[in-house]
């Protein structure tokens, strides 16, 4: 079954998207900003697409928050995992936060956080959340995923109680955030999310062995392709390493 | 004053846009306002309040997904609670950060902007004049942010629902 029910303009999007760091898309910022974390502001390109950048300040926190992004949403992507597209954007040296920024594409049209919609889901709704959420179990635990909640799992809003339309955001806290000690290593596995719901197993089982048959120079690409100045140097080594050594323990984790 | 410095008492005001984007993937979406939010944070006196818009026309609801069409059908109903929650389970001048965590999709709570306190919040001693004067200013500022917010007027602009509370 997918975990990943996506419009075809979206995975349109993430064909392109998902197979280079960078783009020529012309984004501008809308002026309008969250008060969430990475305060990512909104913006535009001339493709009339909205996306969501981040982050929006410099953030003294050494959290690698735009490599972190891109490279959890093109491993999502190729394990079939529902993570929206997002492409890294350049600001340039004449602005006041960070240069180096990911722009993360919306996953729905409409779109509600998981914790105000969930009374009103559906029971086949319901055990397809729990399918996801075991699938993602799976996912966070490898990357290393902190920061997960109910809040970074927006739900569809279209009226159709025979799907579930699930998309995972927010992925600034994984990867390198732990591995390179800016954040004490939390025990495996990750906490599934959404909460609350339980989790099928058997879904995390399917993600593990896709994320086994990866070809390493696969994850390598992705990693590797991300523009040095997003990195400190050593960083891009240490998510490699961790990446392709942490596969070999999943199923132990999450058994 | 021990060490000899003088300080002055310092407090915030800050308030809140609430949109409904019709179309979060397209920027040329319509997008409908449903409202402003303010969270005063003064040392001894935490609160918020809200003006929202009482309902929406057919045309808006129709462009909202079904669901939120649903919770938004009437605004203070469905957000009032959870402005008083937030606002009792923040710290003093976090209220607004934790409902912009909670909203931050179609219906999104931006970040907000900062407005000059009045020094006579800050000069005021007895509480239950301070709040007097805060609900008071409170409300002013909150219909003035909100017919700002909705100018210029596209179908015409109802009188907002305002509502204060201040954090027992």
């Amino acid at each position: 079954m997918a975990f990943r029910d996506f419009s075809k303009e979206l995975e349109a999007l993430s064909d392109v998207w998902s197979t280079s760091a960078t783009s020529t898309d012309a984004w501008t910022p809308t002026g309008r900003t969250w008060n969430t974390n990475s305060r990512p502001l909104e913006v535009q390109n001339q493709n009339n697409i909205r996306g969501v950048a981040k982050p929006g300040a410099i953030i003294n926190d050494r959290c690698l928050r735009a490599a972190h992004e891109k490279i959890a949403s093109d491993l999502a992507y190729i394990l079939g995992l529902p993570i929206p597209p997002v492409i890294l954007w350049d600001r340039g040296e004449n602005i006041a936060g960070d240069r180096h920024c990911a722009v993360s594409a919306w996953a729905f049209t409409t779109a509600i956080e998981w914790q105000h919609i969930v009374g009103r889901l559906s029971p086949a709704q319901i055990e397809n959340a729990r399918r996801v959420a075991g699938a993602m179990r799976a996912f966070d635990t490898w990357l290393a995923a902190s920061d997960r909640k109910n809040d970074h799992v927006l739900v569809r809003d279209d009226g159709d109680a025979s799907r579930l339309g699930l998309g995972y955001i927010d992925y600034s806290f994984a990867l390198s955030y732990e591995w390179i000690g800016v954040a004490g290593k939390q025990g495996e596995p990750r906490q599934p999310f959404p909460g609350g719901i339980g989790f099928d197993p058997q879904a995390g089982t399917e993600v593990i062995e896709a994320i086994e048959r990866l070809e390493e120079s696969r994850i390598m690409e992705i990693v590797n392709r991300i523009p040095p100045a997003y990195f400190p140097a050593g960083v891009r080594e240490t998510i490699i390493k961790e990446l392709l050594t942490r596969r070999g323990t999943l199923r132990v984790w999450c058994a | 004053m021990a060490d000899g410095i003088v300080r002055f008492p310092t407090g915030m005001l800050r308030v809140s846009r609430i949109v409904y984007f019709t179309d979060l993937q397209h920027a040329d979406s319509k997008e409908i306002p449903v409202g402003v939010i303010a969270e005063v944070t003064l040392p001894t006196l935490h609160a918020i309040g809200t003006a929202l818009r009482p309902g929406f026309h057919d045309s808006e609801l129709a462009l909202m997904g079904p669901i939120m069409r649903d919770l938004l059908r009437k605004p203070m109903d469905y957000l009032w609670p959870e402005i008083v929650a937030a606002l009792n389970n923040s710290e003093p001048g976090r209220a607004l950060e934790q409902l912009g965590q909670q909203y931050h999709s179609s219906l999104s709570i931006f970040a907000p902007a900062s407005i000059d306190v009045p020094r006579q919040w800050l000069l005021e001693r007895a509480d239950e004049k301070l709040w007097e004067l805060v609900e008071h200013r409170t409300r002013v500022t909150l219909e003035d942010e909100y017919f700002k917010f909705l100018f210029p007027p596209r179908d015409g602009v109802d009188d907002p629902n305002v509502d204060t509370r201040r954090a027992a």
